[in-house]
C-alpha cells in the first residue's frame, strides 16, 4: 500500500516531467494575437446578415403567397347541334313492333327466306 | 434630479473588453498547459483548444458576475473541449492509418527527456477519461478535490475514487518514477 508522500512525490516527478514548454512572453503575445483574430472573425457584421436576411425574406414570400389561381374551365363543345340519340326517352317497342316479325327478325332474315323459296320451287318443279 | 447610471453600450463593450483581457491574462498559462497535458502533449492542440475555450468564455462573460464562477465554467468547457478534440484526433488518426500514410510528430522537441515524456502520455492514454482528468486537474494542475469535482461536475468521492485507481494504475506503468522503487 503506498503512503500520501509517496503518491505526492510520484506525481510531483510525472508533473516535471510531463510539463508543457514554458509561456514566454513571445508565446503569450503570439497566443493572443491568435485568440484576437478568431473573435473577430466570429463577430457578425451586418453585410453578412444580409444575405441571410434576403433567403429568409424569399422563403416567407413563398410560404405566405396566395395559391395559383386554377386554370379556367372552358366548356368543350361535343356535338351541341346534333341530335343524341340517347336524348329523348325509348322504350323497346320504340326498336321494334311485336307484331312486326320481321322487325324482330335478323336483317339477312328475307335474303335467307327468298333463298329458302328459291330452293323449295326448284324442288317442287320438276 | 436624476442621475444617469446605466452604462451605454459603448462602454458596456469597453468593461467586457477589459473583463476578457484580464480574464485570459490570468487564466492563459494554465488553460494551455491543462489542455497540452490532457491532450498527451500536443502543443498546437492545446492552443487551439484553449483559444476555443476562451472564445466560448467571452461569448459567455455577460452571463457570469464573479469571475470565480466564469473560472469554474471556462476550466469545465477547456476540459471537455480537450475530450472532443481525443475524440475527434482518434478518428482522424484512425482514417489516415487505415489509408497507410506516416503518423506525425504530434509534439515539440523542446522537451528535456522527450522519451520519458512519451512514456508518460502513453501511460495516461491507458487511464479511463475520468481518471485522465481528475489525475490532470489534481496531481499535475494543482486543482483541489473540491475544485476538481466542480470542474468535472463529479461528487469529491468519486473524485477520490478515480484519483486512488490512477495512480495505482500509473505507478505500475511507471514504476521507475515511483519513490518506493528508489529506497529498494
Amino acid at each position: 500500500m503506498s503512503a500520501p508522500d509517496d503518491d505526492r512525490r510520484f506525481s510531483e516527478r510525472v508533473a516535471a516531467a510531463f510539463a508543457p514548454p514554458p509561456m514566454t512572453p513571445d508565446r503569450a503575445a503570439a497566443f493572443d494575437r491568435a485568440l484576437e483574430g478568431r473573435r473577430r472573425r466570429r463577430r457578425p457584421a451586418w453585410p453578412m446578415l444580409v444575405p441571410a436576411l434576403a433567403g429568409a425574406a424569399a422563403a416567407l414570400w413563398f410560404a405566405l403567397r396566395p395559391a395559383p389561381a386554377p386554370p379556367p374551365v372552358t366548356p368543350v363543345a361535343v356535338a351541341a347541334a346534333d341530335d343524341w340519340p340517347l336524348d329523348e326517352p325509348f322504350f323497346e317497342d320504340d326498336l321494334f313492333d311485336e307484331t312486326d316479325d320481321a322487325a324482330a327478325l335478323p336483317p339477312d332474315y328475307l335474303a335467307l327466306a327468298m333463298a329458302a323459296e328459291l330452293e323449295a320451287d326448284t324442288e317442287e318443279t320438276p | 434630479m436624476m442621475t444617469q447610471n446605466v452604462l451605454s453600450a459603448d462602454e458596456v463593450l469597453a468593461d467586457r473588453e477589459a473583463r476578457f483581457r484580464a480574464f485570459v491574462e490570468s487564466h492563459r498559462a494554465r488553460a494551455v498547459s491543462l489542455a497540452w497535458r490532457l491532450l498527451g502533449g500536443d502543443d498546437a492542440a492545446a492552443e487551439d483548444v484553449a483559444q476555443q475555450a476562451f472564445l466560448r468564455a467571452w461569448r459567455a462573460l455577460p452571463r457570469f458576475r464573479e469571475d470565480a464562477a466564469l473560472s469554474t465554467w471556462f476550466f469545465r468547457i477547456l476540459v471537455r473541449q480537450a475530450a472532443a478534440h481525443r475524440r475527434w484526433r482518434f478518428g482522424f488518426w484512425r482514417k489516415r492509418d487505415a489509408l497507410g500514410r506516416e503518423p506525425r510528430a504530434e509534439a515539440s522537441d523542446v522537451h528535456a527527456d522527450e522519451g520519458l515524456r512519451r512514456r508518460i502520455a502513453a501511460a495516461l492514454e491507458t487511464l479511463s477519461r475520468g481518471q485522465r482528468e481528475v489525475f490532470v486537474l489534481v496531481h499535475l494542475e494543482g486543482f483541489t478535490v473540491t475544485e476538481a469535482a466542480e470542474v468535472l461536475e463529479l461528487a469529491p468521492g468519486t473524485v477520490k475514487s478515480h484519483l486512488h485507481r490512477a495512480l495505482a494504475a500509473l505507478r505500475a506503468e511507471l514504476s521507475d518514477l515511483d519513490p518506493t522503487g528508489d529506497e529498494t
